[in-house]
């Protein structure tokens, strides 16, 4: 291990590895950045590059470029309201309003650290995991994964800022919208119409630009609002400083969220979106200012940011040592492992275990050097908040317009993205939830191919494992934790002072 | 100043109508002419990442060397389980030459025989100009399964056999090895690929399933799946240990009607220009990519990508075993097929 470790380090002495690794993370963080384009297809499109390359060197690009993908990504969420992939919807619940109040530096500063902190602690506990990563995966049974994702969709009722009801209804509305296309599990073609484009199903990067980008700026149009935030941002780096420091003074809501993003992330097919929506509802669920998240909570930055960069370390490592991919992402790192002639397996863990550290160690670099970047050029990115809207509108109608076309180059794109964008707006105005429609969306087939898998291969009672039942506890616990709270909080008060009381008394005595 | 502007832009007008009519390209009588410096599309039926997607990855270099071409991009239309593609290739794609599709062989030619819905596409009026990498079927069973063989499999109740898509042919394959040595338990489809059903099978949560050559290579190097037969006649070089479904039963009737037609169709991976392009570029384009897989150094990659010998097919074996197929669908073969594999469905 520590060879493997030493010839890991001598990689990072090789001028060539170094520029590979600086561009990958750079240019990986301005195609981030660009909705237009994304990690995904900005990857895919890298793989031509990588030919007869050493593997340090080719997978070294593809891995740093992937790093920081998401990094990028949730500075035009915030900011702009354009979230390039599901895995930033969740950042965009507090992100934006928290532009909206004049705050996007400080919901800048949040992200970044939150999401750079959390890819690095999220690289080394892939280091610590390198063993456990088998038996952890092969103990997760389909109706452990079935739970799972039950218990991302159980925060539907709560992604609502304020009905219960109306982010259900949402929420409901979302998972109807999963049914379009090919049923997973059977095969059979629903309310397809016999379109082949409903048959793949509505894809989901027109639907998150619609229900979100597309609402705004009808909102903002039809409001004739001037500027995104009117608040001028403070200048320099105060408010960027002010989000760093909030990750620190919710230091166990960082780590609590970048250890549950880590682990879904694991677990091949649970999806990072699960992973994301779960941290952010439990961040939501078990912290003192509940009320104020969906109008600009700075918590509900930090743990679904935190979260999504650890779970593509915990993805890397399935799809390294087991050869499966967790994602769309991670089936194009694997596509570039067999480009460069490196079959993933156990053996990564054996002869390929240099290869394997130099993969992780370029997770944590690139997530620091990705993090640092746009952290110092955070003062300049608030500056689009007060760009006027007549010059902005048209710039971020042509982005979201081209992002929401790339996806299969279908026209039809547009129309998906015109419809959910009207339906958006309406949503908004009448306080229905975006989010609660985005995950019932997003995790609606999942739940379905792994419910139908579940009973298929485990019977009725699938549920009675010891997994499945922690999960079903969460489930339940956690919504009511509030109200659990409500009724023993007096009760702790009465505890808490009782025992001062007596600490006072021995001290005097 | 505006009679000033008009001059220049008529100009500019002649001078861009003059360089279109000066350029070479589309009049080009030669196809090596028609093809030196332009930029081919490989359209790929299968999500980025994927086995026909790094296929395409590793011949597309080659594809350029072999026809002039000064690149080759590989772009990815997977949506409908890879229909879109078909479909677009062979309705809307430019007829030029300059873009080709690259499928997965199994799904382009089941899709069509079982009547997939939304399949617009006619294999015998595709101008196909490669058709390679031949994989078998095996029957598989998971590492730590106690199923070593057939026998084990027969003996067992309540089996759990893995598909991906209800039409792809890893369902066709699993529910064909249910058929035909009447296993008693189901099909569970909907599983993501042979790397969803390998794990599956790792887990213990499936008793077995069905894979290709390569998958069978990678998934036992990575201690998910052993092959227990070889759904053949004749044992495969991969795997000179297993056995085939020749030496353990005698088929008979609809068993080996059914059998043989399956054995009809071989797993490859298939690559076609849309009808109507020229002949003669198609014609280039057979000739390029047959000198291609004689290339020592794409063998070796390709070799070294699947764990296999890469064989290839003629066009005129292609066409002859597409016909015969189409004469076992009239026949109403395949339709049975899909019957099986809905019954073990439910």
């Amino acid at each position: 291990m520590l060879e493997s470790l030493g010839q890991a380090f001598s990689n990072f002495t090789n001028p060539v590895f170094i520029y590979v690794l600086l561009g990958g993370c750079l240019s990986g963080l301005l195609v981030g950045i660009i909705p237009a384009i994304g990690g995904l297809v900005g990857c895919t499109l890298l793989l031509a590059f990588i030919y007869g390359v050493p593997p340090e060197i080719g997978m070294g690009l593809l891995i740093a470029f992937a790093s920081v993908t998401y990094t990028g990504g949730s500075i035009t969420t915030i900011l702009l309201s354009i979230p390039g992939t599901p895995v930033n919807a969740a950042t965009l619940i507090d992100g934006f309003p928290m532009t909206r109040n004049g705050e996007g530096g400080r919901a800048l500063g949040a992200a970044l650290t939150s999401s750079g902190m959390g890819g690095i602690v999220g690289g080394l506990l892939t280091i610590l995991a390198i063993p456990l990563v088998t038996p952890i995966v092969m103990s997760i049974k389909t109706s452990e994964m079935f739970l799972l994702v039950l218990l991302g969709l159980s925060f539907l009722a709560v992604l609502g800022r304020g009905s219960m009801v109306k982010g259900l209804i949402s929420g409901m509305l979302g998972l109807l919208f999963s049914l379009i296309g090919f049923q997973a599990a059977t095969g059979n073609p629903r309310f397809t119409f016999g379109s082949l484009y409903l048959m793949d199903g509505i894809d989901i990067v027109p639907v998150l630009l619609g229900l979100f980008a597309i609402s705004e700026l009808i909102e903002l149009y039809l409001k004739g609002v001037s500027r995104i935030s009117d608040t001028a941002p403070v200048k320099g780096f105060g408010q960027i400083l002010e989000g760093v420091k909030d990750v620190f003074r919710h230091f166990w809501l960082w780590l609590r969220s970048t250890v549950i993003g880590y682990l879904i992330g694991v677990i091949p097919g649970v999806g990072g979106e699960t992973a994301i929506f779960v941290a952010y509802g439990i961040a939501k669920q078990t912290s003192r200012n509940r009320d104020k998240f969906g109008k600009g909570c700075v918590e509900g930055v930090i743990a679904p940011e935190a979260a999504n960069n650890s779970k593509e370390s915990g993805a890397l490592l399935t799809t390294l040592v087991l050869g499966i991919p967790g994602g769309a992402l991670m089936a194009v790192i694997l596509a570039g492992l067999l480009i460069v002639g490196v079959t993933p397996g156990p053996k990564m863990v054996g002869e390929n275990l240099d290869l394997t550290l130099t993969l992780i160690m370029i997770i944590i670099t690139s997530n620091l050097i990705g993090c640092l970047v746009a952290l110092l050029a955070s003062p300049w990115l608030v500056k689009v908040a007060r760009i006027p809207m007549n010059a902005l509108l048209p710039m971020v109608l042509i982005a979201v317009l081209t992002g929401a076309y790339v996806r299969g180059e279908s026209l039809w794109n547009f129309a998906v993205l015109i419809c959910l964008g009207i339906l958006g707006f309406f949503m908004k105005k009448f306080g229905y939830s975006r989010p609660a429609l985005a995950l019932g969306f997003v995790l609606g087939s999942l739940a379905e191919l792994y419910l139908m898998h579940a009973i298929q291969l485990h019977g009725r009672l699938f549920f009675l494992t010891p997994g499945s039942l922690t999960i079903i506890a969460l489930i339940i616990i956690l919504p009511l934790l509030p109200y659990i709270r409500k009724v023993t909080a007096p009760l702790y008060r009465r505890l808490f002072s009782k025992g001062g009381e007596e600490a006072r008394g021995e001290v005097r005595s | 100043m505006g009679r000033r502007l008009l001059g220049s832009m008529l100009a500019l007008a002649l001078f861009i109508v003059l360089s279109a009519w000066a350029l070479p390209g589309e009049a080009a009588d030669n196809p090596a002419d028609f093809y030196k410096g332009k930029i081919i599309k490989i359209l790929c039926s299968e999500r980025p990442g994927g086995g026909t997607d790094s296929l395409a990855r590793i011949v597309a270099p080659y594809l350029a060397k072999y026809t002039g071409a000064s690149t080759v991009a590989v772009e990815n239309k997977p949506q409908g389980t890879g229909l879109v593609a078909r479909n677009f290739i062979y309705h809307n794609a430019k007829k030029d030459g300059l873009t080709v599709g690259f499928y997965s062989g199994g799904s382009t030619v089941y899709n069509y025989l079982t009547d997939f819905p939304s399949v617009k596409y006619d294999l015998m009026g595709t101008p196909w100009i490669a058709n390679f990498l031949f994989q078998r079927w095996y029957c598989l069973a998971g590492a730590n399964s106690p199923y070593n063989s057939i026998k084990d499999l027969k003996s067992a109740k309540g089996l759990k056999f893995g598909g991906a898509s209800r039409g792809g042919t890893l369902s066709i394959a699993s529910a064909l090895i249910m058929y035909l040595f009447d296993l008693d338990g189901k099909l569970v489809t909907g599983f993501k690929g042979t790397k969803g059903v390998a794990l599956a099978m790792r887990r213990g949560e499936l008793d077995g399933a069905s894979g290709q050559t390569s998958n069978v290579i990678r998934n036992i190097e990575q201690g998910h799946v052993k092959p227990i037969l070889t759904l053949d006649y004749k044992r495969d070089k991969a795997f000179p240990d297993v056995p085939t479904v020749g030496e353990v039963t005698k088929l008979t009737g609809a068993k080996k009607e059914l059998f043989d037609s399956f054995l009809l169709v071989p797993d490859t991976k298939m690559v076609c220009v849309p009808p109507g392009t020229p002949e003669d570029r198609v014609k280039f384009l057979r000739d390029a990519v047959g000198k291609m897989m004689k290339d020592p150094e794409l063998i070796k990659k390709l070799k070294k990508r699947t764990g296999i010998d890469v064989e290839w097919f003629s066009n005129e074996e292609t066409m002859g075993f597409l016909k015969q197929a189409l004469e076992k669908k009239k026949k109403g073969v395949f339709k049975d097929l899909m019957d099986i594999v809905e019954k073990l469905r439910h």
